[in-house]
């Protein structure tokens, strides 16, 4: 546990830089002021938790994870530092363990503050609950599935931000069947089912099919992210 | 670490045939992947701790290093070539950060880039200057020794810092550091485990001549205190001071091994080409040829001439007396292939 926690402590400052912290700190008061904005013009709940599920869970969190957790690993690739943590007696999933503890140890706040803040700004403390809970599924899926990604290419960024934009933001609203590949739909799930509203979608997954497809996908990338390490050439 | 006894000298190897299909380029062969050669026999020492064996990588159609094996024991080793030459992807394939196309890599018996106790076992300086920047010296090396299980990094980080003579207090930023400081840095976490197998790729780079002495001296007491150092270098000069047995690479494929001596001497033992400028080209081009050891010459204009000599120490202790001789004035002798560069052509070309 001792080296898994030393390799988080400094793959923190690596991910979390000053540029990174401050761009996303802004797109989140972003959101926050519209809440107010929304909310001063009488909005109802509803509208509210609709709007903190579009811009909140279907924006801002994959966001804010794409850009922390794809420089998890992908920063130590890009500056050629992972050999110092590769070339020890450490077992690969170490380093994937401990690289997606230092994207979670900085995702923890910068998402579920602006969350929560957006959350009390509805007025409603199930919809508060809802939000939380679809940012937390959120947090975990977009975080394991980001690190992973920032492990196979240099271009994590595009591809990522194409995945949002592309899969989980138009496709998966589209098709519903597409929809169950989507994290969207789990983190409006939860928040349908924590929360007591419908989110942005209709029929929305059991709260069991939620934690199950949740766990799978941090099971999943992180498997993946040691084998990578395993496999991959280190510069 | 122990002392242990020299080790066994490297039986002198034929350097083998370029893969089928290669052609010869200034730094790699470019090739279609050769298919899978069967493994050379190779007598293996008892103390060997590294064995390398058809070794071969290439990136595409790019053939990096071509089919090398030899095995290596305690002591100081050099890679020596020039840039390009597959030196530190050779390096790379032995510290397992990288997989061979083909052929096998063993530490202490084992593969490196499965067996983690055997990374442990081994310390690496990449070539790279890049570091964790804003951390200090201290922390970074102490890190390595953290990540390699110790007892006490700190303490050790504090110990190899000095060895490296950098100070263990300083409380600045790596990224403040000279090149010279970092690459300290970098040879210091490459100490902190105590490692059997040191590899280091271009060491003294950056390094001011006092501190090229020093790690000079450090390299050589780590072999000859027992640990498998190898080093790779594309300066001869280099590898001189270090005192070592010598691997020639170049274009891939590894193109003499031996002692530094023995390489020094088939380098000088080669055909030279020298430019001669005098007062009279044609004259003295006449009275060269009428001697020995001439094994070509090429009167470029009324001054020059061009001549390619078996002996060059013997030609350049004689051809003052020999232009005096033939009345003609010396105005200038001059190696036409004496770089690096054209050493290594001749040998992979052999």
């Amino acid at each position: 546990m001792n080296t898994i926690a030393a390799m988080t402590r400094r793959i923190i400052p690596a991910v979390a830089t000053r540029g990174r912290i401050i761009a996303m700190l802004l797109i989140g008061a972003a959101g926050i002021a519209i809440g107010v904005v929304l909310r001063r013009a009488d909005a109802t709940t509803t509208d509210m938790t609709e709007f903190a599920a579009l811009f909140g869970l279907t924006i801002f969190v994959p966001l804010v994870a794409l850009v922390i957790s794809t420089a998890s690993l992908g920063s130590l690739v890009e500056d050629k530092t992972l050999v110092y943590f590769w070339l020890r007696p450490l077992g690969r999933w170490q380093i994937s363990t401990a690289s997606l503890l230092a994207g979670l140890a900085v995702l923890l706040p910068l998402i579920l503050v602006p969350m929560g803040i957006l959350g009390i700004v509805t007025g409603d403390t199930d919809a508060l609950q809802g939000i939380l809970a679809g940012s937390l599924v959120g947090l975990v899926a977009y975080t394991s599935v980001f690190t992973m990604l920032g492990l196979f290419t240099q271009r994590a960024l595009a591809w990522g931000l194409l995945y949002v934009l592309l899969w989980e933001g138009l496709v998966a609203g589209f098709s519903r069947s597409a929809g169950w590949l989507a994290i969207r739909t789990y983190t409006d799930g939860a928040l349908s089912r924590v929360g007591g509203s419908a989110g942005s979608i209709v029929d929305p997954p059991q709260g069991a099919t939620i934690l199950i497809v949740t766990g799978a996908i941090v099971v999943t990338s992180f498997v993946v992210t040691t084998w990578r390490l395993n496999t991959m050439t280190v510069d | 670490m122990t002392n242990v006894p020299p080790p066994p000298p490297i039986p002198s190897q034929v350097p083998p045939p370029p893969a089928p299909h290669a052609s010869p380029t200034s730094s790699a062969y470019v090739a279609q992947p050769a298919p899978p050669a069967p493994p050379l026999p190779r007598q293996r020492a008892d103390n060997e701790v590294l064995a390398v064996t058809n070794l071969s990588k290439w990136f595409g159609d790019v053939v990096a290093v071509s089919d090398i094996s030899f095995g290596l024991g305690p002591g100081v080793t050099a890679l020596l070539g020039p840039n390009g030459a597959g030196k530190s992807t050779t390096l790379r394939m032995i510290a397992g950060l990288a997989a061979p196309s083909q052929g096998t890599v063993e530490v202490f018996g084992a593969d490196p880039r499965k067996d983690k106790d055997v990374r442990g076992r081994i310390g690496i300086v990449p070539q790279q200057e890049s570091l964790f920047q804003e951390q200090r010296a201290i922390e970074f090396v102490a890190l390595a020794g953290v990540l390699n299980g110790l007892m006490d990094p700190t303490g050790r980080a504090r110990e190899v810092l000095e060895i490296v003579e950098l100070d263990p207090a300083d409380t600045r930023p790596i990224s403040s550091y000279s090149k010279g400081m970092r690459q300290r840095v970098k040879v210091a976490q490459a100490l902190i485990h105590k490692p059997e197998l040191l590899l280091l790729d271009e060491p003294l780079t950056g390094l001011d001549p006092r501190q090229r002495l020093h790690m000079t001296q450090l390299i050589r007491s780590l072999g000859e205190a027992g640990v498998c150092v190898v080093v790779s270098s594309h300066v001869l000069d280099e590898v001189e001071r270090l005192g070592s047995r010598v691997m020639v690479i170049a274009q891939g494929r590894l193109a003499a091994q031996g002692d530094f001596h023995e390489i020094r001497a088939l380098m000088d033992d080669r055909p030279h080409r020298i430019r001669v400028r005098s007062s009279n080209a044609r004259t003295l081009g006449g009275v060269l040829l009428t001697g020995s050891g001439i094994a070509g010459l090429t009167v470029v204009d009324g001054e020059s001439l061009i001549v390619d000599t078996d002996d060059a120490a013997t030609f350049r202790g004689t051809i003052a007396a020999v232009a005096q001789a033939a009345d003609v004035r010396l105005l200038e002798v001059q190696p036409l292939d004496d770089d690096l560069e054209s050493v290594f052509k001749y040998l992979v070309g052999r």
